[in-house]
């Protein structure tokens, strides 16, 4: 729709005033907080004192020296790399193997993890994974395989987190994918049948490289949404056992609420706030701009 | 040759579909299994489903649990203020990103943009100081103003709604003398309800559905939500899986018959990824 442009004095002010509330709100609740942790990274503020000193740099020498924060990190990346895997798979074996009327069926039952809250997921983990009357351990002994510790190795519980990572999330993917795929003329795939190629050339010389936009878009919501996970895992193992699946939005609650470091959680967010805005400018500019629905 | 290569890849996509459904199924199924059955039951043989079901007995001992009720209620008025609020200040915000021109607006179109990418976990620490100060600590005007900032997604819903709107609708009505606000609520509110209802919902679930806020701003139990209540009987029934169950099939409930009438109201509409980030 092409846009009223208006000339007098009365309307100037107008679309201003419309947007003010909504500006108030974000300056307040996102811009200024920002800025405030960069102010705040640089002293040496906790939950309780109230004086301030100045402290310089010294936060993020301190934070680059502590492993537990390099862990976090590192335990982050891995957790993208794992889940993320699981969740493109899952995405795109649903989204393009299964069609017609099963599809459709799928795509209603699909909605409940992505619907139901973190802590209802979490909870519905936990009833598979604990020990003594956990589900998973009770479809193994089906098999005649002994009862595992899902929750307590650390490598299994890695692993844990991330299946429940993916279970929360594929459903996302698999819609914006099936969106994609809903976008892509009908004529296209006609001609192309017309034309005698068999489903997988249809699949691979047709879908494929329109979808390559869609493909890059879900990669970076999957970088996007894992690295921000927190409620899943945290209400799962709680970053345990032995910060095994510590993440990095753990180790900043644990620094500012825990142990009550506010100035170092903000180092800690301030930096972690850089490498993640690679990911949202990526995905804005792929957007061009068209951030939103 | 050609027949049996078809038989195989139909039983490969058929063993797909039943992997899938037990991946998306089971899981809900076995804490459905649990909800019903005996306590003690599910202790002893875990992998016996559906057996000594006592029916809807878990679910009415939670119900009796005395904070419950007060977690449904509070998670409610949060909800709903939520909501109001939401609306109130992106409705004004889409309807000018829509209908004027005017300078500095690209400026305001990044502004509202970047917002939604930003983790809770970041912004809400130095929101948790000021509100400290401010004295809203521990309050559930705290978690209604939080949750009221986060209008990206909402904002541009209704832009890109207000933008299928044929444009002489707004024209005519100006040329006729009528107001913003009659434009609003006479023209613009009639024609918008899908749009509407896909926003309150987004946002109730957004409300309805969040923990780690109300993990930080909410520290009394009177003012607790559904979240926090579920991730406390976590610890108080660590061993009953019957009532832990039974509760979170109560929580998930208002959220999985909103989605699901939203969905049959607008059938594929919802489904626009981007709706979701």
């Amino acid at each position: 729709m092409s846009l009223i442009n208006y000339k007098t004095e009365k309307f100037r002010i107008l679309p201003y005033i419309l947007l003010l509330p909504a500006l108030i709100f974000i300056l307040s609740f996102y811009v200024a907080p920002l800025i405030y942790h960069l102010i705040l990274s640089f002293t040496d503020r906790t939950l309780i004192k109230k004086e301030i000193n100045l402290m310089y740099l010294k936060n993020y020498l301190l934070l680059l020296k502590d492993r537990f924060f390099w862990k976090s990190l590192f335990n982050t990346f891995l957790f993208i790399t794992i889940s993320g895997t699981f969740q493109l798979a899952l995405a795109v074996l649903t989204a393009f193997f299964i069609r017609g009327k099963t599809a459709r069926i799928i795509s209603v039952i699909i909605l409940v993890p992505w619907a139901i809250s973190e802590i209802s997921v979490s909870i519905v983990w936990r009833l598979l994974l604990t020990d003594g009357t956990g589900g998973l351990n009770s479809l193994l002994s089906i098999f005649k395989i002994k009862p595992q510790l899902w929750l307590v190795k650390p490598a299994l519980a890695f692993l844990s987190i991330s299946l429940a990572q993916a279970w929360r999330l594929f459903p996302l993917i698999y819609l914006i994918l099936k969106t994609g795929i809903y976008t892509i003329p009908k004529d296209i795939i006609d001609i192309s049948r017309i034309e005698c190629l068999n489903r997988r050339s249809i699949i691979f010389k047709v879908y494929v490289p329109i979808m390559r936009k869609i493909f890059l878009l879900s990669v970076l919501i999957i970088l996007i949404r894992n690295f921000r996970a927190f409620t899943l895992i945290f209400s799962l193992t709680g970053g345990g056992p032995l910060r095994a699946t510590e993440l990095i939005t753990m180790f900043i609650y644990r620094e500012a609420f825990i142990y009550h470091n506010i100035a170092r959680a903000s180092a800690a967010s301030v930096v972690i706030l850089l490498i993640y805005s690679i990911a949202v400018y990526l995905y804005l500019k792929i957007k061009k701009g068209r951030a939103f629905a | 040759m050609h027949n049996f290569y078809r038989t195989i890849h139909k039983l490969i996509i058929l063993f797909f579909i039943l992997s899938l459904m037990t991946f998306l199924l089971g899981p809900l199924l076995w804490m459905a299994d649990i909800a019903v059955r005996n306590p003690s039951s599910v202790e002893k043989e875990p992998g016996k489903l559906f057996q000594d079901i006592t029916g809807i007995d878990n679910f009415i001992h939670v119900l009796r649990e005395e904070n419950t009720l007060i977690y449904f209620k509070n998670s409610f008025i949060i909800s709903v203020f939520t909501i109001l609020i939401s609306l109130a200040i992106s409705i004004p915000a889409a309807y000018s990103l829509t209908v004027f021109r005017f300078p500095l607006k690209n400026l305001f179109l990044a502004i509202i943009t970047v917002p939604q990418f930003i983790p809770s976990i970041i912004n809400i620490i130095p929101v948790y100081l000021i509100f400290q100060k401010a004295g809203l600590g521990n309050t559930r005007l705290a978690m209604i103003l939080f949750h009221s900032s986060r209008v990206s997604l909402i904002i541009w819903l209704f832009v890109s709604y207000f933008e299928s709107i044929q444009k002489n609708f707004f024209e005519d009505a100006l040329i006729n003398g009528a107001s913003h606000l009659k434009i609003i609520i006479k023209i613009i509110m009639p024609l918008s309800f899908p749009a509407l209802a896909a926003a309150s919902i987004q946002i109730f679930n957004g409300s309805w559905n969040a923990f780690f806020s109300a993990l930080i701003f909410l520290l009394d139990e009177d003012i607790k939500t559904v979240p926090l209540g579920l991730y406390q009987f976590i610890d108080r029934y660590n061993i009953n899986y019957s009532l832990i169950s039974a509760f979170n099939i109560l929580s998930v409930i208002p959220t999985i018959v909103l989605f699901y009438l939203l969905k049959l109201k607008l059938k594929n509409k919802l489904e626009n990824g981007e709706g979701f980030l």
